[in-house]
């Protein structure tokens, strides 16, 4: 019992000397998932923001007179003339085999109505692509289970591949036989001495619900869920999670990489997270590349030899 | 109204002109800018005027200091909290009192968008998010 007189008192007693310091900001526009605030002096790049309402942004721009930032929720309980703060922290999302089987949004939510995630672990989303020193050649392959692509134009672990093609001729048919090739792969060997399972990360951009549905159908009934993460950011999100959709499923490859396992990314797709940065874009007059360019840039930057492949 | 880079980047200029020791702003070189402006008018000087006021409320309110406490403070009271707040961000801060009783006590001082919360409103809201 005095034990816990004395966790009180101290905490107590440590209550009275704290006094809570803050930066704060004025909203001053907001709209299109996209916020302009006045103040936040002390803001970093890439950190978050915290509303009133307790929705949380990501400061973007760091401006002379203002600080532009996305919104990572509805921007319709946010008016001009709101306060928000800084947090300190870069926006984070939660990495480990937790995710193992199942689907999330691009904060890393659960969206399958599975329950939480099990994950004590969390990775930056914007995180600094290792160097080149530490990068090997690419010596093990990827079997895709096609047997035209593994004999003409094989694929290594640590490499990226484009899948270029028309509307409807099946480059995401591609990726997703691949990924039932990994489970089906990774469930024969499982518990070898010296074998390295490939997990699976399906980062869903700017698709129809439904066409998400589908491939999430066809993932379960082939038996490959287990061995892969779904990233669901459809067209009806906010552009604001669209474009960091991508981001989230590398860092939680880099979790892999990181921890001696390999991972496979399926970007399906690039163009649409391009035109989601671009809508950012050209509200927060930032500047943006054509196409895909930009996020081909940062994200395949984060593929690494040996242990995360990206496929687009 | 659209902005080109060389309006802002004169108005910037004005302001630096303007601002004196520890960064503040200097009220007479303020009107002297605005006089010399008005006399010579530069190209686009209107822009330059509107961004020049911006930048100017944008640093007084950096500037300005609010205190808030439940009760009134004494002449020596707000004398020390404002010989802290000068230890801390330098001379000529703009300072306010005011009294929230809803605070219980305490002070919550605002210096631009720094702010403070030392008050017992603050501190039993902590204490019930703990529990």
């Amino acid at each position: 019992m005095s034990s816990i007189l004395q966790e009180l008192e101290s905490t107590i007693s440590g209550l009275k000397t704290e006094v809570n310091r803050s930066n704060i900001g004025i909203v001053r526009e907001v709209g299109d998932g996209v916020v302009k605030v006045e103040g936040l002096t002390d803001v970093r790049l890439n950190e978050m923001i915290e509303f009133s309402n307790g929705l949380f942004g990501l400061a973007l721009n760091l401006e002379e007179t203002e600080v532009g930032g996305i919104l990572l929720g509805d921007d319709m309980g946010i008016k001009e003339g709101d306060e928000c703060k800084t947090t300190g922290r870069l926006l984070q999302v939660p990495v480990g085999k937790g995710l193992l089987g199942r689907v999330v949004n691009a904060l890393g939510q659960p969206l399958d109505g599975k329950g939480p995630i099990a994950s004590e672990t969390f990775y930056p989303v914007e995180k600094i692509a290792p160097g080149i020193i530490k990068r090997r050649s690419v010596s093990q392959p990827v079997q895709t289970g096609i047997m035209p692509i593994d004999a003409m134009i094989p694929i290594g672990r640590g490499q990226r591949e484009l899948i270029i093609g028309d509307r409807a001729t099946g480059k995401t048919t591609i990726a997703i036989d691949a990924m039932i090739n990994q489970a089906r792969i990774n469930k024969a060997n499982e518990g070898k001495p010296g074998f390295r399972p490939l997990y699976s990360i399906y980062v869903a951009v700017g698709q129809k619900n439904s066409n998400i549905a589908r491939v999430l159908n066809v993932l379960e009934e082939a038996g490959a869920m287990p061995y892969t993460i779904v990233i669901s950011a459809p067209a009806s999100e906010s552009v604001a999670n669209q474009y960091l959709a991508p981001f989230s499923g590398a860092a939680m490859g880099e979790w892999f990489m990181d921890n001696g396992m390999d991972a496979l990314i399926v970007f399906d797709d690039l163009s649409k997270h391009a035109v989601a940065y671009r809508q950012i874009s050209l509200v927060l007059k930032r500047f943006f590349r054509s196409r895909s360019l930009s996020g081909r840039c940062v994200l395949f930057a984060q593929s690494f030899v040996g242990a995360v492949c990206a496929f687009e | 109204m659209k902005l080109s880079s060389e309006a802002k980047q004169l108005a910037k200029s004005l302001l630096v002109f303007c601002r004196v020791g520890e960064g503040r702003v200097d009220e007479s070189r303020v009107r002297l800018v605005l006089e010399k402006v008005l006399k010579e008018k530069p190209r686009q000087y209107l822009a330059v005027l509107t961004r020049f006021k911006k930048l100017i409320a944008l640093e007084l309110a950096k500037r300005a200091v609010i205190v808030q406490s439940a009760m009134p403070l004494e002449s020596d009271q707000q004398q020390n909290v404002m010989s802290f707040l000068e230890g801390r961000y330098g001379k000529g801060l703009t300072p306010s009192f005011e009294v929230k009783p809803e605070l219980q006590g305490g002070l919550l001082i605002k210096v631009g968008s720094d702010v403070w919360d030392g008050s017992m409103k603050n501190r039993l809201e902590r204490l019930k998010a703990m529990c």
